[in-house]
């Protein structure tokens, strides 16, 4: 990285400041080796890489073009047809399959938190978000 | 409740009719209007495992079969449907099958299923209404063409269309919808069908069942290992087992069915009750709804029934009528001090058991009944599951495990056994752990409610904070310990509907029912042996004993000594020897708190205990009691300290 103030270009994996310092390893701060100065270290504050995946998921929405993507890419609101069910529980499958969720079939996303709901015909269901995940829908209906 | 097995003995004689239907199609309504008979309309998708029967005016028999989505399932609680169905296949009069009409692309799959079985049928599309408010019409005459049977509507519960059916009954024929599968299949299945010993009927239906992994089956007719060969021929020729590659042969022609008679116009807009159940499940509004709800049901329970009610029968028809009363009819009668003390004394059948049961609990239960009964028919409960799912996948469950928590609000011996909903051995031991450890029941929960009623909203949220706490970690830590997998969470979602008061009515009463029955004499066995404990002085001996800890520890009175012992037989029966002590002054908020999370923690009852043994075993069971009475007094005392030492007064 370089530092903000000096511009001066080093590794901040590869520092090991103060060893005998009783954060050490945990340490949230990062001193540039050439002037001192002192910023936050991104990859080791909870605050700071939740928000980074916040928005970096936020960007990967909007990106996603492909017509034929994992249900759980969908908005609230979207319709699609589903492609396929990817599980290798036989018993899944076919609850799924009893309730209409199946290739071919088309479904509502109506949200996704606190769990994903979804409606297929007159059907409204809740499913887990690694079963959302493992359901692959085509959206160029 | 029946178990599963017991079902052999209820099924039907000769000439009777079963009613069958996925869940929720207002089947249970459909069979009450019928018989003129009530059974319990839940609308959590597998609670109602039981079968109920009852006799048409006709005096033919009818029988209320569990719903499901499909005869061939593997799950407990829809297998009970096929079994009572297979079981009385050639002694049956006929089939009703009850369809959610705008439903109806899941109900043909089972009609698609009953034909094959070539059973004399009756579809009748309920929910009528529903259908027609969603832009869903059918073409009845078309599809009662199509299947060769009598097709009648229905909205159950407007009592519209129920004659049209009665008279449709007696009329059922075998549906004449045969499906052709695939060749691949049909050559499977006659190969099957000639494996089959020669005195057998319906031969192709046989075949089906046998395809579609009836193991049981198989092993009866031993046919395991030249079927297996058969399975596997089609597996391998789908990608996929044979019996998914039939059900999704017989869902394709379920649709193309589907597609001639059905047809959708636009969908109207959402309803009022369509958008408040999307509020329900909203990441952000759920929860003020959820608290507005729980808010509706303390001011109805913890301040109607704990409070005014108990008010006016403990202190007016009790403690002035009753109580006098008694004591002077007895005096009168055998003026003996020992059987004085016996009914009216201080551990006195009258005076305790009876006043404990009839004034302090009574209504309470009552008004927690009512209450869980609406909640139980408007469709909130799975709603409920979705908002916790997060929350309880932590404790290595999932949603669904919300619904025996929240019976458990009412009874947690009938909640623990109703951790059978859950798929597997671990979700339904943690569960049945966290029923035994914090979830208060009715009785309990108003009782305590009432008692909270004495103290500051601190004391409300020490209390609630520390039992949900302590359930969390406990939850937590349980989930790391236990071996096993969580289930997968797909949840149905009835539409919210409004409960019909007579529904609610005859379900609290027969709840009332079973409390006076089953809790009230447990009340006055307690009575006695606390009565016996007092009269041979072994009361004092284990006060002393226990007041080292119930005073010292947990900073209590001694007299709560008596509550924790009564406690341990039932502790809703503890909590209000606590309500009686607090009532009396002898309670400080401190001490109120302390004894609350105390006696909240402790088993339930000893009914439970016996629950758990039935479900689980002994092991199980003891490895539950050893952990929470000790956690019990051990968190009890961590709250007394801290709250002594912190200064906090409630």
């Amino acid at each position: 990285m370089q530092c903000p103030l000096c511009a001066y270009e080093f590794d901040e994996t590869a520092m090991s400041c103060h060893s005998s310092c009783v954060f050490n390893e945990s340490c949230g701060i990062v001193c540039c080796p050439n002037c001192g100065y002192q910023l936050p270290d991104e990859r080791k504050t909870r605050v700071a890489s939740a928000l980074r995946r916040w928005f970096t998921r936020r960007q990967e929405q909007n990106e996603i073009e492909s017509p034929v993507r994992p249900l759980s890419t969908l908005r609230p609101g979207q319709t699609a047809k589903i492609v396929s069910i990817d599980s290798t529980s036989q018993s899944r499958l076919e609850r799924l399959q009893l309730l209409g969720l199946m290739p071919d079939a088309h479904i509502t996303l109506e949200q996704k938190r606190p769990a994903y709901v979804l409606s297929v015909g007159f059907t409204q269901l809740s499913l887990d978000t690694d079963i959302a995940q493992d359901i692959l829908v085509d959206t160029s209906l | 409740m029946n178990c599963h097995n017991d079902t052999q003995t209820e099924t039907p004689q000769t000439g009777s009719i079963l009613l069958v239907g996925n869940p929720n199609v207002g089947k249970s309504v459909i069979f009450g209007a019928l018989t003129k008979r009530y059974v319990t309309v839940s609308n959590y998708p597998g609670t109602t495992v039981e079968i109920t029967e009852g006799t048409l005016p006709t005096g033919q028999r009818i029988v209320d079969t569990p719903g499901t989505n499909s005869l061939t399932s593997v799950s407990d609680d829809e297998r009970v449907t096929s079994m009572v169905l297979y079981d009385n296949l050639d002694e049956l009069a006929s089939v009703v099958q009850v369809a959610d009409a705008k439903n109806l692309r899941r109900a043909l799959f089972l009609t698609l299923q009953l034909s094959e079985l070539q059973v004399p049928l009756v579809l009748n599309l309920n929910m009528l209404d529903e259908a027609h408010s969603n832009g869903v019409s059918i073409d009845t005459h078309r599809l009662a063409n199509r299947l060769g049977i009598d097709v009648t509507t229905t909205i159950a519960t407007q009592g519209v269309g129920l004659e049209d059916l009665t008279v449709a009954i007696p009329h059922a024929r075998v549906p004449h919808w045969h499906v052709r599968y695939e060749p691949l299949v049909e050559a499977a299945l006659d190969e099957v069908t000639t494996m089959l010993p020669p005195h057998l009927k319906r031969r192709r239906a046989l075949a089906l069942r046998l395809l579609t992994g009836d193991d049981q089956l198989a092993s009866n007719l031993q046919l395991n290992g030249t079927l297996t060969a058969v399975q596997n021929q089609l597996a391998q020729h789908y990608g996929r087992p044979s019996r998914s590659t039939i059900i999704a042969q017989q869902m394709q022609a379920s649709h193309t069915l589907l597609d001639e008679v059905m047809t959708v116009s636009h969908r109207k807009e959402a309803t009022f009750s369509q958008r408040l159940a999307r509020w329900m499940i909203d990441p952000l509004w759920g929860w003020p709804i959820l608290l507005a709800i729980l808010w509706v049901i303390y001011k109805f329970v913890g301040e109607l029934g704990a409070g005014t009610l108990v008010g006016f029968l403990e202190e007016t028809v009790f403690g002035q009528w009753i109580n006098p009363a008694a004591a002077h009819i007895i005096d009168s009668l055998l003026p003996i001090p020992f059987i004085h003390d016996l009914f009216v004394g201080n551990y006195g059948i009258v005076t305790m058991a009876l006043s404990y049961g009839l004034a302090l609990v009574l209504p309470i239960v009552t008004t927690f009944f009512i209450a869980f009964s609406v909640l139980e028919d408007s469709g909130y409960l799975p709603r409920l599951a979705i908002m916790f799912n997060r929350i309880f996948k932590m404790m290595g469950l999932n949603g669904k495990a919300v619904l025996p928590m929240v019976l458990g609000l009412g009874c947690d011996t009938m909640a623990t056994l109703s951790t059978r909903i859950l798929e597997t051995r671990k979700e339904r031991i943690l569960v049945t752990l966290l029923l035994a450890l914090g979830v208060p029941c009715s009785a309990q929960l108003g009782v305590i409610l009432g008692m909270l009623g004495q103290v500051g909203s601190t004391g409300v949220l020490i209390w609630a904070g520390v039992v949900v706490g302590t359930m969390m970690i406990v939850g937590l830590l349980a989930a790391k310990l236990l071996p096993g997998e969580r289930s997968d969470f797909i949840l149905e979602m009835p539409p919210l509907r409004l409960p019909r008061l007579d529904n609610i009515l005859i379900k609290t009463l027969a709840r009332l029912e079973w409390y006076l029955k089953e809790v009230l004499p447990l009340f006055i066995v307690g009575t006695l042996i606390l009565f016996a404990l007092d009269k041979t002085g072994v009361l004092v001996i284990a006060e002393q004993l226990a007041s080292p800890l119930i005073v010292g520890v947990l900073g209590l009175p001694t007299a709560a000594t008596g509550a924790f012992l009564i406690g341990f037989l039932r502790r809703d029966y503890g909590a209000a020897g606590l309500f009686a002590l607090a009532l009396a002054g002898q309670l400080d908020s401190r001490q109120i708190v302390v004894s609350l999370i105390v006696i909240t923690l402790f088993i339930p009852c000893i009914a439970n205990v016996l629950m758990i043994i039935k479900e689980y075993g002994g092991k199980v069971a003891a490895a539950v009691t050893l952990t929470v009475f000790p956690l019990a007094f051990l968190v009890g005392a961590v709250v007394n300290a801290a709250m002594y030492f912190l200064k906090i007064v409630p």
